[in-house]
């Protein structure tokens, strides 16, 4: 290769949500960045609905949820999970996401977050991220553009690109290339040092048709509609808010997809319907696979969401851990492009991150095996089925016992979306423990590693504003007393390290008033002590109140730490004749 | 590998051809290189190899690798040239003292893999015992999608055939009485036609249902129930000289000298003489 055309501090491969979001928040950082994919646009398949509290808040953050207000499906069309024999005969079990009314679904989530989890096409969220990505200057987004080579040279990456309309091919150098490009992931391909293999759930097919269905499956209300005669045995997606198309899915072993006629007569008898009129518009096909990589990192190429953890869709999982995976990176490789962080800090990436990871490609391949389970153990010893659409009464309450476990939080998932946990260097751990993470609970707190909760804040002016919506270009440092102090030690030692560190005055003469009692049960700042919270929003330490002058020093201690600045390591924008360090 | 390990039988050194996973992954080798050998329909075999594979394999097609163009005469995976074999070998990066790891869907198509690269003269070559899933079970490291980039080998190595014994088929048509002929093939196979005087031993047995290779105590009864001893010689065929490689591995291990008829059953039927004098059903 020739010397390269476009040299940038981070290239990102892939233009999924992942690497929208990453794209935007390194644009917010400020970086040059130059995105490739290879589609010509944003995803336009029917795929990845769910987008949980956790990635919600951030997308609100980021301006992204403003743009999403209008889209997506409402909380009544997209509840929950129904069981169908066939569907004309209505349901014989479900699990809900909300068992009472929207504005009670809305005031449980407000309690955990700014904003509660929806339904929303990718389509649209992927077009939102890229909107916002797309408004920072120093951010290029290259659609239609694919990467054909990669190399690592240490301390830096060359890309070869290639813009598949005209063919041309291009060479980019940047100091960082984060791999976001997919289960099938070409980087990972060719830098990926091993991985993780889990079951493959292969010959899906997904059929989106037309039909008159509001009266049946509509009314029901249900994300997803299984449909358990053995004959018909697959889902219905819900009536997509854009296109208002259905979507029927199923496992077919053959090459050939059906043909029409076979498809028309499968999707007529999973309804139960013989003669309703359905028009088939779109038929894809598709495998799951399952796996980990190994390293997150190799050298100054990264890999994140799909590309490093990747697995069955059932969960709706992979594009917001995919999205956390990006807000977790963007602020470190931040820190290190500018030169204020040595890039041992990117290894707290990986060591984060790919706990979570573990979990999820745990409870997706979990969420698709059981579904099998239920399916074939319901169907044992009923010849009824096909003969009268009929199970027995056993087995409706086998059915009903099955899922019985997965209540609406089951669903819903509070713990999985909220109670993600970090240990690594880039904490501060106290000798307090986490809550313990399950999926299903989630509780607040803010011992060092958890996700900074969300409370109610108010403005000099009234309004209303999330302690999330606070973070993301800083790191934060929460204080109710003392606020001057803490704000001179964070100014000094904001300049000698070279990073945006701002205080957060919570209280009487601060700059917001929080909601009581909540603030002050979670946030341990009554004292005159401090909650420091990393730009991602996650507890980076709890500093006790400091005597006078002490502030300095534990915040210079605290951050030699966090940045993982060894020993004789000095960071580049730390400048002799201010204070000195204390060791 | 224990490269002292000596048999029991009379002091033969037996050469340790089957590894195990756990011993290779407890032993990490610089330069070591996985081939995932495969012989179905090679769109469908390069799909299942995109699926996954150990991490750094090669794909390795029988007929592209380890295998010449079939000719009207020939069986159907006549021995590969050495020149195309060597071109393999330089793309795939490998040198003289790369250890050369091959596994596959069966163990048979492995010792395809291993058979050849011996015959070629490369010493240090092994089959992986239970291929990918017993390398998974282990917890070695996977891969998805295309075969990686290979580093570059800056020339081919020469190679020499013959390292290990083959036969040809005009000496297979005149083998003297008393010579052990085997054949590997499956039983409905062998029953419909074979060469005369040989006996039956599926090279299936050796291994059992998961794909693992069955004890070597195990694999030395079967010899020795199919009537061949430590010590002796024997010839050994099959369909095309990929489950026969098995069973002559196998043979070398318990001591006994095998030739492989690689045309095998696929060369003999092709000539009507041939056919007019072969064997049908049970062993006489």
């Amino acid at each position: 290769m020739s010397a390269p055309v476009v040299q940038v501090d981070v290239a990102i491969c892939g233009g999924g949500p992942v690497g929208l979001a990453l794209a935007y928040l390194l644009g917010r950082e400020g970086l040059r960045v130059a995105l490739f994919e290879k589609r010509p646009s944003t995803t336009v398949l029917p795929k990845g609905q769910y987008v949980h509290a956790s990635t919600a808040e951030l997308y609100r953050q980021w301006g992204v949820w403003e743009l999403l207000e209008d889209k997506g499906w409402s909380i009544p069309r997209s509840n929950g999970q129904g069981f169908y024999v066939r569907v004309a005969q209505g349901p014989v079990a479900d699990v809900r996401s909300s068992l009472g009314t929207d504005a009670e679904y809305e005031h449980k989530w407000a309690q955990l977050a700014p904003v509660y989890p929806r339904k929303v096409p990718a389509s649209d969220y992927e077009a939102a991220l890229r909107h916002q990505a797309a408004a920072w200057q120093s951010v290029a987004l290259h659609f239609g553009t694919q990467v054909v080579d990669v190399e690592d040279l240490g301390g830096g990456v060359r890309l070869a690109v290639k813009e598949l309309e005209s063919g041309t091919l291009r060479e980019v150098g940047a100091r960082y290339l984060v791999a976001c490009d997919g289960a099938r992931s070409f980087v990972r391909n060719r830098i990926g040092r091993g991985e993780d293999h889990g079951p493959t759930f292969g010959n899906q097919v997904l059929a989106e048709f037309r039909a008159d269905l509001d009266d049946t499956l509509g009314r029901d209300g249900y994300f997803h509609s299984f449909v358990l005669d053995p004959r018909y045995a697959g889902w219905f997606g819900s009536k997509h808010p854009d296109t208002g198309l259905w979507r029927y899915s199923f496992r077919h072993d053959e090459d050939p997809l059906p043909d029409t006629t076979a498809l028309l007569e499968r999707i007529r008898g999973a309804l139960g319907m013989p003669e309703l009129p359905v028009e088939i518009v779109r038929v894809y096909r598709f495998d799951y696979t399952t796996g980990l990589l190994r390293r997150w990192r190799e050298g100054n190429v990264l890999f994140a969401g799909d590309a490093a953890h990747w697995h069955s869709p059932w969960g709706g999982f992979g594009a917001n851990t995919g999205v956390q995976d990006a807000n977790n990176l963007a602020w470190k490789l931040g820190l290190v492009l500018r030169g204020a962080a040595p890039d041992t800090l990117l290894d707290t990436y990986e060591v984060e991150r790919k706990g979570k990871a573990l979990v999820t490609v745990k409870a997706a391949t979990y969420n698709s095996l059981n579904f099998q389970a239920i399916a074939a153990a319901i169907a044992v010893g009923e010849p009824g089925v096909s003969l009268h659409g009929t199970f027995s009464p056993q087995a409706i309450a086998f059915l009903r016992e099955c899922v019985a476990p997965h209540g609406d939080n089951s669903v819903l998932h509070t713990g999985f979306q909220l109670g993600t946990v970090y240990d690594s260097a880039a904490v501060i751990r106290d000798g307090d423990e986490p809550p313990r993470a399950t999926l299903e609970h989630y509780e607040e707190s803010t011992v060092p590693g958890v996700r900074a909760p969300h409370v109610w804040l108010y403005d000099s002016a009234g309004r209303r504003l999330s302690t999330v919506d606070l973070w993301g270009t800083a790191f934060s440092l929460i204080v109710q007393h003392d606020a001057e102090a803490w704000a001179q030690a964070a100014r000094a030692v904001g300049r000698e390290l070279g990073l945006a560190l701002r205080v957060v005055h919570v209280g009487a003469g601060g700059h917001y008033r929080a909601d009581e009692p909540k603030f002050g049960r979670l946030y341990p700042v009554a004292d005159g002590g401090a909650v420091l919270v990393r730009p991602d929003g996650f507890v980076a330490r709890r500093l006790p109140a400091q005597a006078e002058g002490a502030a300095g020093p534990v915040l210079r201690d605290t951050f030699r730490r966090l940045l993982t600045l060894g020993a004789g390591v000095e960071a580049a924008a730390g400048a002799p004749g201010q204070e000195a360090p204390v060791e | 590998m224990d490269m002292t390990h000596v048999s029991a039988r009379g002091g033969h050194a037996v050469e340790p051809a089957f590894v195990q996973a756990e011993e290779l992954l407890a032993r990490p080798v610089d330069d070591r290189l996985f081939v995932d050998v495969r012989l179905g329909d090679p769109d469908i075999e390069y799909r299942a190899y995109r699926d996954g594979h150990i991490f750094g394999a090669v794909h390795g097609q029988i007929r592209d690798s380890f295998a010449a163009e079939p000719t009207p005469a020939s069986g159907n995976l006549p021995l590969p040239g050495l020149g195309q074999l060597a071109d393999t070998l330089r793309n795939w990066g490998v040198r003289r003292d790369t250890e050369i790891v091959v596994y596959g869907p069966t163990p048979a198509l492995a010792a395809r893999g291993w058979w050849v690269l011996r015959w070629a003269g490369l010493a240090n070559v092994f089959v992986l015992d239970g291929g990918l899933k017993a390398w998974t079970a282990a917890g070695g490291a996977l891969a998805r999608g295309d075969e990686p980039r290979r580093r570059h080998v800056p020339e081919a190595l020469a190679l020499v055939g013959g390292h290990l014994p083959q036969i040809e088929v005009d000496e297979v048509e005149r083998l003297p009485d008393g010579t052990v002929l085997v054949d590997a093939r499956d039983e409905a196979s062998y029953l419909a036609g074979h060469i005369p005087g040989a006996r039956h031993l599926a090279a299936s047995e050796f291994w059992t249902p998961t794909g693992r290779l069955r004890p070597a105590g195990e694999r030395a009864r079967l010899l020795a129930r199919a009537g061949i001893e430590p010590g002796g010689e024997a010839v050994v065929y099959c369909g095309g000289g990929v489950l026969s490689a098995l069973v002559a591995m196998t043979m070398a291990e318990a001591g006994i000298r095998p030739r492989l008829y690689v045309g095998s059953w696929s060369e003999w039927n092709k000539d009507p003489d041939r056919m007019r004098r072969s064997a049908v059903g049970e062993q006489a």
